[in-house]
């Protein structure tokens, strides 16, 4: 599984179109903070780092999604590796192990990008101001994991690009979710809280407050991570492998 | 005597001619249609084995039951004397089923990468991989290969850290008369360089004809015939027709007169001796009476016997 992750970094570290997308997007953020300059000031940097990561589960996880996920299906690399008898189960679990250090990456380096840019303009932002942009950060990262989770279980059961990118950006634009809350509130009264989006908000207002419970609520992601995993793998197990 | 030498033969082939690949009536359905019917081969280290078939006989379906792209529905696959752990049996097979790799990565990338997943550290085995099939200094993407190149990359791509077995699916589609001969020259340099184990599948018979050892003839999901290759050419070498009105009397004259043992059908005769000798024959039968209407060389080619094998499980 290891030898498998070192060649995803070597092949996502040469994927042009990614690195013309994050450029252009970087672009695109530094002319808005321009035209934005005369609003912003040193308390600005957590409405501004909101307002920038929500748009960020579906445009960039979008992009990174095809191309950590479906990438695969439509080279048939996916028959190139289990070919090569390496498990499925490894291959799901790989997949998502990247999508985190990626997301890790990517979230992890824009709160920084944010403070020099901020800093560079004057309002070099606190400690504790950054921590809440990093606590913001790390939502977003366990949202956009749960979704390419949820994602993959499509990638690996029906093997089609298209639907898989679907499913991603109806998961990542919330459609999903806010139909399940209605479907939920009518059915079951207070179940739509078990959803994970509604979780990952509630963890995070926790350790915001430092009130409430964690470990429980980071169970119950896990719980969900686990259960893609599981329906991701039979479902490769069942699916015939195409050429 | 007899028997010490069978003995002595066994033991050679158990001890020398070790099995790669041991195929246990496989059997693969998809709901009611049958791709392959209880096919069971082996194939020794070494071996170069031919997979024939038309379109659809499940020449491919054998090659995914085999690599685990497709789950078997009955019999069993031993892989180098493994039968349980087949996924790290596998990590010890090349294959190419058409050619897949990143478009956006060149060669050299996608072998890279493809090192990288197979563990393979040698740092200049792709590059001499990708002298090997011609691809060496070719930068750009594989989106815009031709047909030709994607094959030369997938046959690279299966040679790759040195796989005791390789399987290669229509290996020469889309390659130019100067590919194929090259990939006839990787094919057989490897096989003898590094005794590897090569099960190829082509409706190009004639060229498989030219490399491979043994042959196995897929018909409708049915192996039909399981043969090596001198007994093929035993099967297919040359002969002379003749066409005669009298075709046991001819059969006679030439046993006695030229010791030749001729076989007929209808009032056809083949002969497989005295092949440069027409005229001679030719004297035989007409001194003797018999009345010579055809007399002509023929040969079955591998497409020809493979016509007749499937004419024959037609009927």
């Amino acid at each position: 599984m290891l030898n498998y992750l070192h060649a995803e970094i070597y092949r996502l570290f040469r994927k042009k179109s990614l690195f013309i997308f994050s450029g252009l997007a970087l672009l695109a953020y530094l002319v808005t903070i321009f035209i934005r300059s005369g609003n912003l000031n040193s308390y600005s940097i957590l409405k501004d780092a909101s307002d920038l990561f929500s748009l960020l589960p579906p445009i960039v996880g979008g992009v990174l999604f095809a191309a950590i996920y479906t990438d695969d299906l439509s080279s048939k690399n996916l028959s190139t590796l289990v070919g090569f008898g390496l498990s499925k189960s490894k291959i799901v679990v790989a997949k998502l192990i990247l999508a985190l250090m990626t997301l890790v990456l990517i979230f992890g380096l824009l709160p920084l990008l944010m403070y020099l840019i901020y800093a560079g303009l004057g309002w070099a932002a606190s400690g504790n101001m950054m921590a809440n942009v990093y606590l913001l950060s790390g939502r977003f990262i366990l949202l956009v994991m749960i979704f390419m989770a949820f994602a993959g279980v499509v990638v690996y059961g029906f093997q089609r690009s298209t639907a898989a990118i679907v499913a991603y950006l109806l998961l990542s634009l919330g459609a999903i979710g806010q139909l399940l809350t209605l479907i939920l509130d009518k059915i079951l009264p207070n179940a739509s809280q078990y959803l994970p989006s509604n979780i990952i908000g509630q963890l995070h207002l926790n350790l915001m407050t430092g009130e409430g419970a964690i470990v429980w609520l980071g169970m119950g992601l896990l719980a969900y991570v686990v259960m893609s995993i599981i329906v991701s793998v039979m479902l490769f197990n069942k699916k015939e492998m195409e050429f | 005597m007899v028997r010490v030498d069978i003995v002595f033969l066994v033991c050679y082939i158990i001890l020398v001619m070790k099995v790669e690949l041991q195929i246990y009536n496989l059997t693969k359905r998809y709901n009611n249609f049958v791709a392959l019917d209880n096919v069971s081969l082996s194939v020794n280290q070494g071996d170069i084995y031919g997979l024939i078939g038309r379109n659809g006989a499940g020449k491919t379906t054998f090659f995914k039951c085999v690599m685990g792209l497709a789950k078997i529905t009955g019999g069993s696959v031993e892989i180098a004397g493994q039968k349980r752990h087949l996924d790290a049996a596998r990590r010890q097979i090349g294959f190419m089923i058409n050619p897949s790799f990143f478009p956006y990565l060149s060669a050299k990338q996608n072998l890279e990468y493809l090192a990288r997943v197979k563990g393979v550290h040698a740092a200049d085995e792709v590059d001499r991989l990708l002298k090997m099939v011609g691809l060496h200094g070719v930068k750009k993407p594989f989106k815009a290969f031709s047909l030709g190149m994607k094959q030369r990359l997938g046959i690279a791509g299966a040679l790759l850290g040195q796989p005791s077995i390789v399987v290669l699916d229509e290996p020469i589609n889309g390659l130019d008369p100067e590919g194929i001969a090259d990939m006839r020259r990787v094919i057989k340099d490897t096989n003898q360089q590094h005794g590897t184990t090569f099960i190829i599948s082509s409706h190009i018979l004639s060229e498989l004809d030219l490399v491979a050892t043994r042959f196995g003839f897929l018909e409708a999901g049915v192996l039909i015939k399981d043969i090596t290759h001198r007994d093929l050419h035993e099967h297919t070498k040359k002969s002379l027709l003749i066409e005669v009105n009298d075709p046991a009397k001819a059969k006679r004259l030439l046993k006695t007169k030229l010791n030749i043992a001729a076989t007929n059908s209808n009032n056809q005769l083949f002969v497989k001796s005295h092949l440069d000798e027409p005229d001679k024959v030719a004297k035989i039968l007409v001194d003797g009476g018999v009345k010579l209407y055809k007399l002509q060389h023929q040969e079955t080619t591998l497409e020809g016997y493979f016509m007749q094998l499937i004419g024959g499980h037609h009927a």
